[in-house]
């Protein structure tokens, strides 16, 4: 695992705890967000369900963007930790299980804005699609670095 | 250097130039790398020597009854005591294990290596990897960010924590500490934390009662109050020995014994799940009478 703090630089590494946003998929959780200079990172959990058999399985498309409204790009996933790339699985071997996972995006502004997380162009129920995502800079707290 | 190479060679041991020249490199490498032996070479002589005289391999001399007891030492600390603790501790005793055997390889070469003491090596908790930054928190007093999964919520949890300090309870690791999303001191597992990482906020200190309710505890999850009360049972004589001989708390006392060998014993402590899960693992050898609330919790959970 890398983590984000190692990659520290002039600007300082902003944390957000418990971001508000909205999710169609119930058991997908965004935990935090991280802004660095050099990338964006999302923390994210899921708790695998009864609805699938023994909890089903899932991953991530390779093609993830994050569209913000201080940007007029979308962000590219650069990277993806604890969860494989589509077509790979991550398997759940009981429907108790759950994932913690890392998404590693371009950089974002820092500055305040609302984002979006979309796995595919064309929209699909199943996706791990995460929308108005705040981002207030006044809320997020610094990295401590002791390296 | 001949005459180096024939006095070892004398000793049974088959050498070259080029290693006792590699081992004499070694000698002279500063610490850790190497021993730090001060040596120099004489051209009058054409040989090496200790610029100290004093110098000694060994830092600290030590009879050959010594070496044997470190070593015990060593090996007790590295199975038991290793893997409780963070890596930087890891890392120091496997140097010293490394140093020993180096010094005491050639007393050992003859012997035959047998094991004398077998110790329960319980795997290594996921949670210890975490240990070292919240040891350095908990120093600093410096809050974490961190996610945490719930298995009794079986629900993820993002929040800070102002850690007041760190619990070990059979080979796992626990954090009590304020936690902002719970607004008051809660207990965490380190085994259900993800990604701890220091952040730049005030710390908030909590003179907490938590410090005088641990020593009372048997476990870190109460069940109820968090006031000592007293569990009171009666063993059967089998494990009345075992208990005699290894008591579950500091608190045990004998109530009474009774002709057969069984015996009523009484404790004090704040009740915890893990206490409960203790009882319940002595099945049938115990019978519970007090208090009466966790007769019926008991009875709750075999049934």
């Amino acid at each position: 695992m890398t983590h984000p703090s190692l990659y520290i630089k002039s600007q300082p590494v902003l944390l957000f705890n418990a971001p508000e946003y909205s999710c169609r998929i119930k058991n997908l959780f965004l935990l935090r967000i991280w802004l660095h200079p050099d990338f964006t990172c999302f923390n994210l959990g899921y708790q695998a369900t009864s609805y699938y058999i023994r909890g089903g399985w899932v991953n991530i498309s390779q093609h993830t963007q994050l569209l913000s409204t201080a940007s007029k790009n979308p962000l590219q996933l650069l990277s993806a930790e604890n969860i494989p790339y589509a077509p790979h699985h991550h398997h759940f071997e009981a429907h108790t299980d759950w994932l913690y996972f890392r998404l590693f995006f371009e950089a974002i502004p820092y500055r305040d804005q609302t984002l979006e997380m979309l796995e595919n162009n064309l929209a699909n129920e199943d996706d791990f699609d995460i929308s108005n995502i705040k981002l207030t800079l006044k809320d997020g707290c610094e990295v401590v670095d002791l390296t | 250097m001949g005459d180096l190479i024939r006095a070892i060679q004398s000793d049974g041991i088959r050498t070259s130039l080029s290693t006792v020249q590699k081992d004499i490199k070694i000698m002279k490498e500063p610490a850790p790398l190497g021993f730090g032996a001060p040596i120099k070479y004489s051209k009058k002589y054409s040989g090496y020597f200790y610029e100290d005289p004093n110098y000694t391999l060994k830092g600290v001399p030590l009879s050959d009854d010594e070496l044997d007891s470190l070593k015990d030492a060593l090996d007790a600390v590295k199975k038991i005591g290793a893997m409780r603790m963070h890596a930087t501790f890891r890392n120091a005793v496997n140097k010293i294990t490394a140093t020993f055997e180096h010094e005491s390889h050639s007393a050992q070469k003859a012997e035959v290596s047998r094991k004398t003491v077998f110790y329960d090596e319980a795997p290594r908790s996921t949670g210890a990897d975490y240990l070292e930054v919240f040891m350095n928190a908990v120093k600093r007093n410096i809050p974490m960010s961190m996610v945490y999964y719930s298995y009794q919520k079986k629900r993820f949890q993002c929040t800070v924590v102002h850690t007041l300090f760190i619990k070990e309870f059979q080979d796992r690791w626990y954090i009590v500490a304020y936690s902002d999303k719970h607004q008051a001191v809660r207990v965490f597992g380190l085994d259900r934390v993800y990604d701890p990482v220091m952040v730049n906020i005030p710390f908030r200190i909590t003179e907490h009662e938590a410090y005088a309710h641990f020593e009372e505890m048997y476990g870190v999850t109460p069940l109820k109050d968090l006031k000592p009360v007293a569990t009171v049972f009666t063993a059967q004589p089998k494990r009345s020995n075992y208990l005699r001989a290894m008591p579950l708390h500091q608190t045990q006392q004998i109530l009474k014994i009774n002709e057969n060998g069984s015996r009523q014993f009484a404790y004090e402590l704040i009740l915890t799940e893990e206490w409960l899960e203790r009882l319940l693992s002595m099945g049938n050898s115990i019978k519970v009478e007090k208090p009466k609330w966790l007769v019926t919790l008991i009875k709750q959970r075999t049934q």
